[in-house]
């Protein structure tokens, strides 16, 4: 009797499994089709001008919620929209904490939208996916229908080639970004410190050792005048990662994978001048000139000592973050300081990014309007999109001033610009969104810190500016082979750089870590990521 | 001394007399009899046989995706079939060693410190004759572990840091240096456990103080009245009392030794402690948020699942034999 | 009459004093987040607020009070944790009850199934699938079915029964002609409001705070419970920490934002636990001692 009873409930059990699993087994088949995505040029679309269709469609889109956003469905940019193109939407936005998987679920139960739009699509994504179909290749569309997205890939030749998969596919769109201070950050040096040593905009040190003196100087004189010696010349607040933003000052563009002049692939930790930067590390550390705080502290612990006129120098957006300046105008007087270099490495260099976030946009094989959309995303590469949807219309963010120049209007419920953007006007805060910022769009405000950031980046760090690494992109299985090799050596050199910056592990035993290295499989890695940079070179 | 012991209780009853050959027909036809004398049983069983049918064994065949290339458009039976791949990238990975050894070292230390002081919480709480301050001991204890892991780690963070944290602060005027506890490997582990013992005894003593209620105080009275102490009092008839529950409790730890939690330890953990503070979770979640290799987390929590249900057979099976009390 | 001997006053007075100072070594980190709750998070952030709130502000208050979302995620939370709780109580008891009969037919091989299940389990994707297919995706039932019964609670709860119900009582129920539904509604459940009060407290608590499963299921923000909200508060400081890769404009907003949620951080805290502590307080009546006198005559 009990085993019988044991054996029933057992395939009772099993026979659960097996029934949930297989009638699964349906749906997920269905994912592998292509229901074709073409749509055919039909009467309802205006093939030029605006609006885009007669009769107005509604399409499914899915982007990733910031926490700081409202509801997209009522943000001005998309009313906007609406009004010119005729195009409605219904939106599917989870929040940023699930949208992962949220994305993910969307893809294995075939609950796909029509577009992705801030959908945070990684390069790994846009090749898989698109290599089975289910995201539709672009670049027909963009040659037919899309004359702002052609100019934006004549004007930047490398924008093409950093967003098109190995197969020679185009399957989403970029943010884009030619404005030189978006692409570097700067390190604002406290000016009330300067202004006590008499050291004047021109006279920063522009080598390492000199910076190193300044440090001592801080830390030593008491600038802040208050008797103790409790100043801090160098904080961060991103568990000690600041650092490595001189590492280009020694040589290596990057801690990690960089490609050099001559378009021969390196790793950071692999060079011998990196060894040189953590011995500079090391004795700032020991020394005490970096916050103690900086392999734990968050933003806001940083931001307080800032406030507290405890900061010498930090990396930030800017001088305001970290000083908590509320006056643009003294904020302007902060300078940033310039581009270093060091006695391994003379001449002067500072990392920027590519300026190209890669996802933003891409259509899935259930859309059915891919012309009417390919159209709506052109516009926001035009000059008046991006504006647009960076920015919001004339009138409820901003206004242009007698100067012609744009000046933020203050909300006067209590919030403050950022918040009321991202809130009620646009989606674009915190989310990568597809738009073409050129250089004038951020130039053009008038607001003293802006035009001092944009002044400094421009003379102090962009003719030193070097690009690590541009856009490119793997194959399935060569990105297989990559994030299997990254996932331990990532952390290998992460936790020992860490430990040589701060003396734990002394630096005589680099070679032993190299050597370790070697053993991981850098040589390897370094091969891939060749190959694919030489793909995207050609 | 002699104590009056409560009566038999529930679990010890005889062993079943051995059946004699003529008893195979006498099986048969008490089918019908078994039935109708536990079909309310089953009833009451009922829901949850379909809780578990529907929502845990139901979804169970997504195990496989350990064993497959998981692509989600391709679903779980169109990926393609790698056998132990994934398990062989975790093993021969060069930091399986670590994680083991730290899974295991946070997993064990959170156990010896965290196991028996709710059980002394409780015992102590029991023996206050002042209700006002028992309950009010009570809410308080059980109070912080209601804190977001988020809050708690921020909190941690900045208590022990070594320019603004009052721990430091108060070591400092006893005249010691500033620890800075989470930029060194030796203290996380400490750091971890203790936090998690602030947060945990008092919502841990619950179960204990519930079964210490049920203890007969007729039994309490005549043991008084025989002469015994409070002490002995706690240790022949409150322990004894609680003494099943505790080894539950046991055991079901031990079947949790390879899941420590990774949020905690990710809000907390930085490139200086890696070395003490990265376990298995932190790993696969870090992996995961490169490329959401499924398979591969999948496969580990695979691996996690199959050691854990190890280590509680094993103690459950030491249970039965030093005690009355197992799972089965 | 009960003598006090000197070693039981030596206890009583080593039990209040290790009591009080369990106290304050837990009452002080609570008193630092109500102080830091309405004060100036700048001089909390430096470490200058310590014990007593500084640079008083209520501005985080009166900020969660404002905002809408917090009020609906009160009142969907109640919701899930009451019905939760009740569904799973529902399931836990009569199951914990039914194997705690050593007698059972199938007893071991049903533990053994359910406990497999708290090892094994097929993770996120078939999960879902299965509440989309059952149609329940975006509804209340995804949120208060999925996680009912947990195994853990049940053996807990077998525990119990089978340590406190006197062997004779049920015995002595049977000869006064009792069915087992009888025996299990009339006599078993009055008598076991410790463990039903304890499984409410740890079911409740654990619905309160649940986020994961109602992030995954649920679209419409009218129907998500208040963990959500506080999350996307919370997770703002991690973001501004950890981000190179954003322009400078979106590090600008997001400190910004940073700055607010530093604020009401620890309003949002004591605000979305305080009702659940509070909850604690009631429940403890039901531990009271002595619940089986006068259940067995002799």
């Amino acid at each position: 009797m009990k085993k019988t009873l044991s054996i029933l409930l057992i395939v009772a059990m099993l026979l659960s499994t097996v029934l949930v699993g297989c009638s699964k087994a349906e749906n997920s088949s269905s994912n592998g089709n292509t229901t074709s995505g073409k749509s055919a040029v039909n009467a309802n679309i205006n093939l030029q001008g605006y609006p885009i269709v007669k009769n107005k469609i509604t399409v499914k889109m899915m982007g990733a919620k910031h926490p700081i956003h409202g509801n997209w469905s009522d943000m001005v940019f998309f009313k906007e929209m609406e009004k010119l193109t005729n195009i409605n939407f219904k939106f599917d936005t989870p929040a940023w904490d699930a949208f992962e998987e949220k994305k993910n679920l969307a893809f294995s139960s075939g609950d796909l939208p029509d577009v992705f739009f801030g959908g945070l699509l990684t390069k790994q994504q846009e090749v898989k996916y698109g290599s089975q179909g289910i995201l539709i290749p672009l670049e027909d569309y963009i040659n037919k229908y899309c004359p702002n997205i052609q100019d934006m890939f004549s004007k930047n030749p490398n924008v093409k080639k950093s967003v098109t998969a190995p197969d020679g596919h185009i399957y989403a769109l970029p943010n884009i970004t030619t404005a030189p201070l978006a692409m570097t950050s700067a390190m604002w040096m406290n000016k009330k410190w300067l202004d006590k040593f008499g050291i004047t905009d021109n006279q920063l040190p522009t080598n390492v050792d000199d910076l190193y003196k300044l440090f001592i100087k801080m830390k030593n004189e008491d600038p802040n005048g208050n008797g103790k010696k409790d100043e801090i010349p160098y904080s961060m607040n991103d568990k000690g990662e600041g650092f490595y933003y001189f590492l280009p000052a020694f040589g290596p563009y990057s801690r990690g994978i960089y490609a050099d002049k001559s378009g021969k692939i390196k790793y950071g930790f692999m060079e011998d001048n990196t060894k040189e930067f953590l011995k500079w590390c090391n004795k700032l550390w020991k020394e005490g000139l970096v916050d103690p705080d900086a392999f734990t502290q968050q933003y806001n612990d940083m931001a307080a000592k800032g406030s507290d006129n405890l900061i010498g120098a930090a990396v930030h957006a800017i001088p305001q973050l970290i000083y908590g300046v509320t006056d643009p105008q003294v904020a302007a007087t902060y300078p940033a300081l310039p581009a270093q270099s060091s006695s391994v490495n003379p001449t002067q260099q500072v990392a920027r990014s590519s300026g190209i976030t890669t996802g933003t946009f891409a259509v899935t094989n259930k859309c059915k309007n891919v012309i009417e959309m390919m159209r709506w995303v052109d516009y926001l590469y035009s000059k008046e999109g991006s504006l647009l949807i960076h920015y919001g219309p004339e009138g409820n963010l901003w206004k242009y001033n007698d100067k012609k120049m744009r000046v933020y209007i203050q909300p006067t419920d209590g919030r403050n610009v950022e918040e009321k953007r991202g809130g009620e006007i646009t989606p674009d805060c915190g989310l990568p969104l597809p738009k073409w910022v050129r250089p004038d769009t951020e130039t053009s405000w008038d607001d003293a810190q802006q035009q001092t950031r944009a002044k400094q980046t421009d003379e102090k760090l962009w003719p030193y500016a070097v690009l690590p690494l541009p856009d490119i992109y793997f194959t399935v299985e060569e990105q297989d082979q990559v994030d299997v090799l990254n996932t331990d050596i990532e952390k290998y050199i992460s936790e020992n750089g860490a430990k040589f910056i701060t003396g734990d592990t002394p630096i005589e035993n680099f070679d032993e870590f190299r050597n370790t290295l070697k053993k991981m499989g850098i040589e390897k890695l370094i091969g891939l990521y060749q190959t694919a940079y030489d793909r995207w070179k050609k | 001394m002699t104590f009056i012991l409560s009566e038999e209780p529930r679990h010890k009853f005889r062993k079943v007399k051995p059946q004699k050959p003529g008893a195979i027909i006498k099986e048969k036809l008490n089918i019908s009899t078994q039935f109708k004398r536990w079909w309310q049983y089953y009833v009451l069983l009922l829901p949850a046989i379909v809780f578990f049918a529907l929502f845990c064994y139901g979804p169970m065949y997504g195990v496989i995706i350990a064993f497959k290339d998981f692509v989600a458009t391709k679903g779980i039976w169109g990926s393609r079939w790698v056998g132990f791949k994934h398990f062989s990238r975790f093993f021969n990975s060069y930091y399986f060693g670590q994680l083991i050894r730290n899974t295991l070292t946070i997993s064990i230390y959170g156990l010896v410190v965290g196991f028996p002081l709710p059980i002394l919480l409780a015992l102590g709480l029991n023996e206050l004759k002042n209700s006002k301050f028992k309950k009010f001991v009570q809410t308080v204890t059980y109070a912080p572990y209601f804190i977001s892991t988020v809050v708690m780690c921020g909190m941690i963070i900045s208590f022990l840091s070594p320019t603004t944290g009052i721990i430091n602060k108060i070591i400092e005027t006893f005249g010691g240096h500033a620890i800075p506890f989470l930029s060194q490997e030796k203290w996380f582990s400490s750091v971890y456990v203790w936090s998690g013992v602030w947060q945990g005894t008092g919502w841990g003593s619950i179960i204990y103080l519930a079964a210490l209620a049920g203890v007969d105080p007729q039994l309490q009275e005549a043991a008084i009245l025989d002469g015994a102490t409070r002490l002995q009092r706690i240790r022949y008839i409150n322990i004894p009392y609680i003494l099943p529950t505790m080894v539950i409790m046991l055991i079901l730890s031990a079947g949790n030794i390879l899941s420590v939690g990774y949020e905690k330890i990710y809000l907390l953990q930085n490139p200086l402690n890696a070395n003490t503070s990265e376990v298995i979770s932190t790993y696969v979640y870090k992996t995961g948020l490169i490329n959401a290799q499924y398979s591969f987390s999948t496969a580990v929590g695979l691996f996690n699942s199959v050691v854990n249900l190890a280590l509680l057979a094993l103690v459950n099976f030491f249970a039965s034999k030093v005690s009355e009390t197992s799972l089965w | 009459m009960i003598r006090q001997t000197r070693t039981d006053r030596i206890f009583d007075i080593v039990n209040y004093i290790f009591m009080s100072f369990v106290l304050i070594l837990v009452l002080y980190p609570l008193i630092y987040i109500v102080s830091a709750s309405i004060s100036d998070p700048k001089l909390v952030n430096t470490g200058k607020m310590w014990l007593y709130p500084m640079g008083i502000t209520f501005e985080g208050f009166k900020k969660v009070f404002k905002d809408p979302d917090i009020w609906t995620g009160y009142i969907n939370t109640i919701f899930y944790t009451v019905f939760g709780t009740l569904i799973s109580l529902a399931i836990t008891l009569p199951c914990a009850y039914a194997l705690s009969n050593k007698k059972l037919p199938g007893r071991k091989i049903l533990t053994a199934l359910f406990m497999f299940t708290m090892f094994f389990g097929g993770g996120l994707i078939p999960l879902y699938l299965l509440v989309k297919n059952l149609h329940m995706l975006n509804t209340i039932w995804a949120v208060l079915l999925p996680s009912a019964a947990s195994i853990w609670n049940i053996i807990i709860t077998k525990t119990y029964f089978e340590t406190t119900i006197p062997a004779g009582l049920e015995e002595a129920a049977e000869i006064d002609g009792c069915n087992t539904f009888m025996k299990f509604f009339k006599i078993i459940l009055p008598l076991s409001a410790p463990i039903i009060a304890v499984m409410a407290l740890f079911y409740g608590v654990g619905r309160w705070n649940s986020y994961f499963n109602e992030m995954i299921f649920l679209k419409d923000r009218s129907k998500f419970p208040l963990q959500i909200f506080l999350r996307e508060i919370l997770i703002i400081n991690q973001m501004v920490s950890s981000s190179h890769t954003i322009t400078a404009e979106e590090l600008k907003s997001l400190a910004e934002q940073s700055r607010i949620a530093d604020i009401i951080k620890y309003a949002i805290m004591i605000v979305s636990t305080l009702p659940i502590i509070c909850v604690y307080p009631f429940l403890q009546k039901y531990f009271v001692k002595g619940i089986m006198i006068g259940s067995i005559k002799g």
